[in-house]
C-alpha cells in the first residue's frame, strides 16, 4: 500500500496513469487476439488508407471498434453505479448486484428464451431490460422506497430476498429449457461477443442521461457520507437524493446487463480502488470509479479472448476471477 | 428328515449346474461407473439419453421408458419408426426416479455426463449402465452402441446392422468427393456454436471424407463463436441448426461483412434439423445426416 499512498500524493500522476491504462487497453483491444493477425499498423492504415474491400479494416471498424467502445462504457457505467450504491448505503459491500437488477434481467431473459407465457412475445432485449427494471424497482420498494424512516439495512435485506427469488426462478427455467440451457448459461456469465454498432447506439444515449443524473448527486453523497441526520440538517433532502441515486443505478446497470449480460464484481472493485487512489470527494470519485471500471472491463474482455482461443470465454468470468482475489485482499488488509 | 434328504441332495447336486447355466447367459459389461453383470437378457429397458434409443432401435429393441423431456417428438422420426410406444420418465436433465421405478425396469441406461449424481439411486431401482452420450465422436459412439447391444444380448444383430451401415456410409462417401470445407453450427438468439471435428456432427462430416475449415486439432467439441471468428473460419458450406426463431444470424446477415463470407457468395448456407444434427447421435442419426448432406451436395 506504500506505492498506493505515494501515488495518491501526486495530483496529476494518478489520473494520467489511469487514463493511459484505459487508452492502452482500448487500443490493444482493437487489434489484439485476432485470428486475422491484426496489428497496430492496421489501425494506422484505417486512418491513412481506408479500404472497404479490406477484410482486416472492416473487422476493426465493424466489430472491434463498437465492442471496445461498449466495453469501456459498460465498465464506466458499472463503476459509477457501484460507487453510487456504496455512497448511498454507506456500506462497502453494496454493489449494483444488490438491487437484483442482474438477477431480474437474467430471470426474464431465461423465461423469454424458454417461451414462458407472454414473455415469449417480447423481443429478447426488451424482456431483459424489463426484467432489470422490475428487479430493481422491487428491491427499491421493498427496501423502504420513499419512506423517510428508511435505512440502508432494509434495502440490503430486500436485495438479498429478491435476488434469491429471481435466481431460483431462473434456475427452474434453465432446467425446463435443457437444449438452450448452454446458450443461456453463456449469457449469464456476461459476454461482449455479440456487440455491434447497433448495441452502441442503444447504449450511449441512456448512459448519458443516467451519468448526468449520477454526477448531479455527488454533493449530496458527500454530505450523506457524514450520516443521514447530519446530511439532513445540512439541507439535503435524503428522500430526493435516494430517488435520484436509485434511478441512476437502475438505468446504468439495466442498459449494461441488457447488452452484455451480468458482468459481476466491476461495481464492487472499481469504487474501492478509486477510494484507495483518490480522496473521498464524490466529485472526483465518480469519474475515477467510472474510468477504473472502464479499464477493468476493457482489459478483461481482451483477456477473455486469449484464454482458450479461438473460443470466447465470457468476460464476466474474467472479472470474477480478478474480483475474488482482490476482495480477499481487501478483507485481509482490513479495508472492509 | 430322511424323507427330505434326497431332495436336499438333489438340490445340492443341481445347484452348481444351475449356476453354470446362468453363468453362460451372464454378460459383463465395462462402463463408466465400473462393471455391470447381467444374469439374464433385460426386457424392460429405460434410457435417459436420446442416443441410447438409437442404439436400441437398430437392434429392434423397444425401451419401455425414455427421458424424452415430456415430448415424444424429441426422438427423431427415423428412430421413432423402429420402436414401440414408451412412457416418459421426465427430462434428461432431471429424470423422475419415481416414474423410472414405476416401470419396473431390469436395465437402466444413463448418461455418465449428466447422471453421475443419481447413479446410486438408479442402481437401487435396476442394474444401471453409465455410458457417454454427449460430446463424443462418431467412432466413440459406435463403441457405446456395441456395449448397449451386448447388454441386451443383440450383439449379432448389431454387427449385421453395422455392416449395412458402414456400406451405406461408404457409398455416400464416394459420392461426396470434393475439396470444399463443411461446418455445422447451432445458432440461437444468444450466439453461434461451431461443432468441431471432435463433436458428433463434426466427426460424421469427417467420416464422410469431407473437409473441416478448422485447421488446428481442436479437442473442444463445441466452440462459441463470434462473427469475427466465423469470418476467419470461413467455411465453403455452413450448415446451421437453430434452436430459437430469431438468431444471431439474422443480425450478421445485415452486416456488410457478411458478403465477405464464402457461404454468402456461393449461397451455400443450409438450414438443417437441429434435433437430428445435434440433439441425438447414433447410426440412424448419422445416416440421416449423411442423407441430408447428399440431398444438398449431389445434383
Amino acid at each position: 500500500m506504500n506505492i498506493l499512498s505515494s501515488v495518491r500524493q501526486s495530483k496529476t500522476l494518478t489520473p494520467t496513469l489511469l487514463i493511459s491504462t484505459l487508452m492502452l487497453g482500448f487500443i490493444i483491444s482493437l487489434y489484439g487476439q485476432s485470428e486475422f493477425s491484426l496489428q497496430a499498423n492496421d489501425l494506422w492504415r484505417i486512418l491513412m488508407a481506408p479500404d472497404i474491400q479490406d477484410i482486416k479494416q472492416q473487422v476493426i471498424l465493424l466489430l472491434r471498434l463498437p465492442r471496445s467502445l461498449v466495453a469501456c462504457l459498460i465498465g464506466f457505467n458499472l463503476g459509477v453505479a457501484g460507487l453510487l450504491m456504496q455512497g448511498l448505503t454507506r456500506n462497502p459491500l453494496a454493489s449494483p448486484t444488490l438491487f437484483a437488477i442482474n438477477s431480474g434481467a437474467a430471470c426474464l431473459m431465461a423465461l423469454n428464451s424458454i417461451g414462458f407465457a407472454f414473455f415469449s412475445a417480447l423481443p429478447s432485449g426488451l424482456a431483459t431490460f424489463l426484467g432489470a427494471l422490475i428487479g430493481g424497482l422491487l428491491v427499491f420498494s421493498l427496501g423502504g422506497g420513499l419512506r423517510s424512516d428508511n435505512n440502508a439495512l432494509r434495502l440490503i435485506l430486500a436485495g438479498i430476498a429478491v435476488n434469491g427469488l429471481l435466481s431460483s426462478l431462473t434456475r427452474a427455467a434453465l432446467i425446463i429449457a435443457d437444449d438452450t440451457a448452454y446458450s443461456i448459461l453463456h449469457w449469464l456469465s456476461g459476454s461482449l461477443s455479440e456487440i455491434d454498432w447497433h448495441s452502441w447506439s442503444q447504449l450511449w444515449p441512456l448512459s448519458l442521461i443516467a451519468l448526468l443524473l449520477a454526477f448531479s448527486t455527488s454533493r449530496g453523497l458527500n454530505l450523506n457520507a457524514l450520516g443521514e441526520q447530519t446530511a439532513n440538517s445540512l439541507g439535503i433532502n435524503i428522500t430526493w437524493l435516494r430517488v435520484r441515486v436509485c434511478l441512476a443505478v437502475l438505468l446504468l446497470t439495466s442498459i449494461s446487463v441488457t447488452l452484455a449480460g451480468p458482468i459481476v464484481f466491476v461495481g464492487l472493485i472499481a469504487p474501492h480502488l478509486a477510494r484507495a487512489l483518490f480522496n473521498n470527494n464524490h466529485l472526483v470519485l465518480l469519474p475515477a470509479s467510472g474510468l477504473l471500471g472502464a479499464a477493468l472491463v476493457c482489459w478483461a474482455d481482451l483477456l477473455s479472448r486469449s484464454i482458450i482461443p479461438p473460443a470466447e470465454t465470457p468476460v464476466g468470468i474474467i472479472t470474477a476471477l480478478i474480483g475474488t482475489p482482490f476482495f480477499i485482499f481487501l478483507v485481509l488488509k482490513g479495508k472492509l | 428328515m430322511f424323507l427330505r434328504s434326497p431332495f436336499i441332495i438333489a438340490a445340492l447336486l443341481f445347484l452348481p449346474l444351475s449356476f453354470v447355466c446362468q453363468q453362460t447367459h451372464a454378460i459383463t459389461i465395462k462402463h463408466d461407473a465400473g462393471t455391470l453383470t447381467l444374469d439374464k437378457t433385460p426386457t424392460r429397458i429405460v434410457t435417459l439419453a436420446f442416443s441410447f434409443v438409437d442404439a436400441l432401435a437398430v437392434t429392434g429393441v423397444s425401451p419401455v421408458g425414455i427421458a424424452d423431456d415430456g415430448d415424444k417428438n424429441r426422438i427423431i422420426k427415423s428412430v421413432r419408426d423402429f420402436i414401440g410406444d414408451w412412457q416418459s420418465v421426465g427430462s434428461r436433465y432431471q429424470p423422475s426416479l419415481e416414474a423410472i421405478a414405476a416401470l419396473k425396469p431390469d436395465l437402466i441406461i444413463a448418461d455418465s455426463g449428466r447422471h453421475q449424481s443419481i447413479y446410486q439411486d438408479l442402481s437401487l431401482i435396476a442394474p444401471t449402465l453409465m455410458l457417454q452420450s454427449r460430446g463424443i465422436t462418431y467412432r466413440e459412439n459406435l463403441v457405446v452402441m456395441q456395449k448397449i447391444s451386448n447388454a441386451v444380448n443383440k450383439s449379432a444383430q448389431f454387427k449385421k446392422r453395422l455392416k449395412k451401415h458402414q456400406k451405406r456410409m461408404l457409398e455416400l462417401k464416394k459420392r461426396f468427393h470434393n475439396n470444399d470445407t463443411y461446418q455445422f453450427a447451432i445458432i440461437t438468439d444468444k450466439g453461434m456454436w461451431l461443432h468441431s471435428p471432435s463433436s458428433y456432427a463434426g466427426s460424421v462430416i469427417k467420416e464422410l471424407g469431407l473437409n473441416s475449415p478448422m485447421t488446428n486439432n481442436i479437442k473442444e467439441p463445441y466452440l462459441q463463436t463470434s462473427f469475427e471468428q466465423l469470418l476467419k473460419t470461413n467455411p465453403d458450406w455452413l450448415l446451421v441448426g437453430q434452436y430459437t426463431k430469431k438468431t444471431v444470424l439474422d443480425k450478421w446477415q445485415k452486416s456488410p461483412l457478411w458478403k465477405m463470407l464464402s457461404v454468402a457468395q456461393s449461397k451455400q448456407l443450409i438450414h438443417v434439423s437441429a434435433s437430428v444434427w445435434s440433439l441425438t447421435s447414433g447410426m440412424l442419426a448419422a445416416e440421416q445426416i449423411a442423407k441430408e448432406l447428399a440431398s444438398h451436395l449431389t445434383p
